[in-house]
Parts: structure tokens; C-alpha cells; sequence
């Protein structure tokens, strides 16, 4: 449905978004997670058609958003960061506004429109004026704006960003109710795990992990992963752990130390007295093992702190 | 095009702009036409034309100030250029609501030509000239004014420097007029647009005038599609 290709985009002598590549296909919900500056909202920016990527490419449903950007832009409905609306307008003329400029045919907008504002709940507010609204409400026109265009994708940018609690658990269940292709980006982690199945964890203006967010969370069955450094050969050392009972999977993440190689060991219960006993009797030195941390929030500040 | 030219007309419905754009109009044209017709018992508007379009070159550029520079205050060019619209259809939009409120403002003062039907007989074919100066030259500053608004960020730095250009061209206009009939003046008849509304305020409909006021037009809409089209490749947004 949405596919990025290398897309890098330079200001100055700064990448602000360096090499993405992903494809989200239709009916998934993606999330692009970061701290502020990590580059999502140029993302964003760059998928919409907003601005225009420095390198790369990028097309929705096949159509490229540089050679053909009004047919790309046509399938895709994007809530910016702090949902900006015409503050003298009111919540029906933006709506109307927004069908008329999306080129919804004549003969459906009465009724999509009447179904935006049903979804939305906004029965009571389409004759006031945006500017005398609440942020709240200022939203959900915004998002029925968007979904009254009937669009293939829908990309959102911060959506519940500076809302009440209660609201921001309003408007995550009406986004959680559209049955639609969805990005968002966020830096609220809560929200992919609300609104998301596949997460990417943008840093510094890369993608530096992506995945679904099962695999990345603990389970109720617990997975754990632990971190191990032997003063082996590559070889003997994913013996070693292999043979381990327990062990679902063994992954060599290279070497950081001359002589040593470093690994992740997958398994459902705490193998580290086992893993410390193996390599005693096998006579290998264990320099380091440690269990590492399997929720989102933690692989996510260690992806973006270092920690 | 139709739905940005729409949600203008809404916009300008809204707020002030527009009113204030009439009101002036209307105020000036009003006390020109009761100073140099009723007062002074004259059948020529041409003192109201050229007066009107000396308060079309302050005016013009607060009608203008918002369309674009109003959308990168506000966060709304977000909005516009995730649409399925062209920048060619984003300023042809904006530009066409602004003539509609111009056309609009001087609809309302073909009153006076018919408040002098009451006492004579004017020549329409001149009124239709005068009339088509005044709407050329309205036209060509209101393309200035959305060329500005689309490189600055804030509505009130694009109506200063629209002023600026305006200001430019009624003093260039004055000292053009300084050096009598000499080569300076004659190249100021070639480029500064009073020279060539004058044909129409004296009655003619020039071909070389109107190709003049269409194609300096023209070229300030193109300036505007390619400074639109430009953001997109840098930041995206004004500084």
C-alpha cells in the first residue's frame, strides 16, 4: 500500500531522515515511534507528499508520489501534528471543504459527511466556528475531515498529542474502530500498543529496529533473552548455547572484544545459571552475561538512549 | 481550484479582509466621485479612476497578506499540499477569490456612473474603459501580493512588503514624471503599470496596455506556482 525506498531527506548538511525502507501493506497498522527530532514528522511530511525526499522514493498503491504526487496524494488522508483547521470556518463548511478538495463525487458527500460526524460525534457542533472549539473537538473535526474523504491510507501525526486523558481514550477507541490502512507516528508508547500491530523505532532519522509488536513485547508465556560474551570461536560458542536445553534460539551479534563473541539466547525461562554451568564444564570463559530487556519501552530506550 | 477558491470566499465572508477591502473602496471612491461629480458638476470619472487606483495599491495588499503567508501561520499549507491539488490550482484558487472580492468592490461603484445617467449622457464605452484600468491594475498588484504572501511566513510580513513593492511603484510613477518627455520617462511608460491604466482611464482600450497588465500578471502567478513547488524540495516551509 505505502512503500518507502531508500528515502533520505537532507537540510543543510543534516539528515533529518536517513535511509528508510519499509512497505506497509494494505489493511496494517503501523506505528513509527520516536523522541521528538528522531524525524517522524518529515517522514510523515515526505509520504504525504508534503515535501519532497532528497533521496529515494516513495509510492502509494503503486503510484509515485513524485512523477504523479495528485494521485498519491488522493489516497491518502493525513492528520498533522496539532490538527491545523481553518479557524474561521465551521465544522460542516471544513467538512464540505474537505470532500470538495478531495473530489468525493456530489452525489455521496451529504452522506459521508453524516457519517463522519456519527463516527466522530459531532451532531451538535457542526454549525460552530473551529476557532470557538476544543482542542478535543478541534480533533475530531480534523479526523472526520479526513475520514469523510473515504481515503485508502490514513497517516496520523502525534493524534492525541496534548489532549485530556479522557479524551485522548475517546479518540484512541474511534481510531481503533476505523477499519482502515494506518500509519502513525508518535512518540507515545502507550499509543502504538493501543492503535498498532507493527512497530518501527526511528532514531536520529533512521529506522533502527521494526518489527511486530508481539516480538518485541514479553507474552504471558514470558519469553526471555539474555545477552552472552564467551573467549570462544564463533563456532564453539553457538555450540555451546545450542545444546543448552531451553534454548529456543541463538543469534551471534558479532564481536566487540578480540577474542570474544557476543550473543542473544531466546528461551521461555531464565537459562543463565545454565548457560554459566555449561561453559564451566566446557572450560570456556564467560565474560558476560546479562538479560535483556523484552517490553517495547525498554528496547526502545535502548535503541534510542544506548543504555 | 474550485474547492480552494470556495474555501476562500468562505474565509473572506469570516473576517475582515474583505469588508475592510470594500469599505475603503467604496469610502474612497465615494468622496472622489462627491468632490469632482456632484460637488464640481462633472461628468468625467476619470478623477474617481485615478483615484481608485492609487487606493487599490494600499488596499490590494491587505486583501492579499493572508492567502498564503495565512496558511503557513496557521499550519493550514499542511492541509492544502497533502491535497489532491496542484499549486497551479492552489493559486489560481486563491488568486481568482481575490478578484472575485476586487470585482466585487468595484461593482458596487458602477453607482456612480448611473447616479450621473440622472444628469446627462456619459459615454458607457469610456466608463467600460475606465472601469477595466482600474480592474487590470487591481488585478496585476493582487498577483504581486500572492507572490509575496508565498515567501514569507506571517500575513503581516506579507502585507509590508507588498506595500513595499507598491509603495516602490507610485514613487517610481512620481519621479517618472519629474523628468518630463526624456528617455527616463518613456522607459518608465514601458514598466510601471499607471502609465499603461492611464490609456484606460482616458478612455482607450490598448492592446499593448492590456497584453501588458495580463502577461506582468501571468508572470507573478508563475513566480508564485514555483515558489510553492520550490518549498517542497527544501524544508517545506518558510523561514
Amino acid at each position: 500500500m505505502i512503500e518507502a525506498r531508500n528515502v533520505s531527506k537532507k537540510i543543510g548538511s543534516h539528515y533529518a531522515v536517513k535511509d528508510a525502507s519499509f512497505l506497509i501493506r494494505s489493511g496494517e497498522r503501523a506505528a513509527f515511534l520516536g523522541r521528538s527530532g528522531a524525524g517522524k514528522t518529515t517522514l510523515m511530511n515526505i509520504l504525504t507528499g508534503y515535501t519532497f525526499a532528497s533521496d529515494g522514493s516513495v509510492s502509494v498503491n503503486g503510484i509515485d508520489m513524485l512523477k504523479y504526487p495528485v494521485k498519491a496524494k488522493g489516497m491518502i488522508g493525513y492528520l498533522p501534528k496539532n490538527a491545523p483547521l481553518y479557524p474561521y470556518m465551521t465544522a460542516e463548511e471544513y467538512l464540505l471543504f474537505a470532500c470538495e478538495i478531495r473530489r468525493v463525487p456530489k452525489a455521496v458527500r451529504a452522506m459521508n459527511i453524516a457519517l463522519a460526524i456519527e463516527h466522530l460525534s459531532l451532531h451538535n457542533k457542526r454549525g460552530r466556528l473551529i476557532k470557538n472549539m476544543s482542542k478535543a473537538d478541534r480533533q475530531r473535526v480534523a479526523i472526520a475531515g479526513m475520514l469523510c474523504a473515504d481515503p485508502l491510507v490514513l497517516i496520523l501525526d502525534e493524534p492525541t498529542a496534548g489532549l485530556e486523558p479522557d479524551d485522548v481514550a475517546q479518540l484512541r477507541l474511534v481510531l481503533r474502530n476505523i477499519q482502515k490502512t494506518m500509519v502513525v507516528a508518535t512518540s507515545n508508547i502507550q499509543e502504538v500498543t493501543a492503535l498498532c500491530s507493527r512497530v518501527y523505532i526511528m532514531h536520529e532519522g533512521s529506522i533502527v529496529a521494526h518489527d511486530a509488536i508481539e516480538n518485541f513485547t514479553q507474552t504471558a508465556g514470558g519469553r526471555k533473552r539474555i545477552s552472552v560474551r564467551l573467549a570462544a570461536g564463533r563456532s564453539t560458542g553457538l555450540e555451546l548455547l545450542k545444546n543448552i536445553d531451553g534454548v529456543d534460539l541463538v543469534e551471534c551479534t558479532g564481536s566487540k572484544e578480540p577474542g570474544t563473541y557476543d550473543y542473544i539466547v531466546d528461551s521461555t525461562a531464565d537459562l543463565r545459571s545454565d548457560i554459566f554451568r555449561s561453559a564451566a564444564k566446557a572450560g570456556i570463559v564467560l565474560l558476560g552475561l546479562k538479560p535483556m530487556s523484552v517490553t517495547l519501552e525498554d528496547v526502545f530506550y535502548q535503541l534510542t538512549c544506548g543504555g | 481550484m474550485r474547492a480552494v477558491y470556495k474555501k476562500e470566499m468562505i474565509l473572506f465572508s469570516h473576517t475582515m479582509q474583505a469588508y475592510l477591502f470594500m469599505a475603503g473602496i467604496l469610502l474612497g471612491g465615494g468622496l472622489l466621485f462627491s468632490y469632482y461629480n456632484i460637488i464640481g458638476k462633472s461628468m468625467d470619472l476619470k478623477p474617481v479612476w485615478r483615484g481608485l487606483l492609487y487606493i487599490e495599491l494600499v488596499l490590494v495588499p491587505v486583501l492579499t497578506m493572508r492567502l498564503m503567508a495565512g496558511e503557513h501561520a496557521g499550519g493550514t499549507d499542511l492541509l492544502l499540499m497533502t491535497s489532491p491539488v496542484s499549486a497551479w490550482g492552489v493559486t489560481m484558487g486563491k488568486f481568482l477569490a481575490a478578484l472575485a472580492v476586487l470585482a466585487s468592490s468595484l461593482g458596487l461603484t458602477l453607482i456612480y456612473p448611473l447616479i450621473l445617467c440622472l444628469f446627462g449622457s456619459p459615454s458607457w464605452a469610456r466608463i467600460a474603459a475606465g472601469y477595466c484600468g482600474v480592474f487590470l491594475l487591481g488585478m496585476l498588484v493582487i498577483s504581486v501580493g500572492l507572490f509575496m504572501s508565498s515567501l514569507v511566513k506571517r500575513p503581516l510580513s506579507a502585507l509590508l512588503s507588498t506595500m513595499g513593492v507598491t509603495l516602490f511603484v507610485i514613487l517610481a510613477d512620481m519621479a517618472a514624471t519629474w523628468f518630463g518627455n526624456g528617455v527616463i520617462s518613456t522607459a518608465a511608460s514601458w514598466v510601471l503599470p499607471f502609465c499603461s491604466a492611464a490609456y484606460f482611464t482616458n478612455g482607450f482600450l490598448t492592446v499593448p496596455a492590456f497584453v501588458y497588465f495580463i502577461s506582468i500578471t501571468a508572470l507573478f502567478l508563475y513566480l508564485t506556482i514555483r515558489s510553492i513547488e520550490h518549498a517542497k524540495w527544501s524544508k517545506g516551509r518558510r523561514l
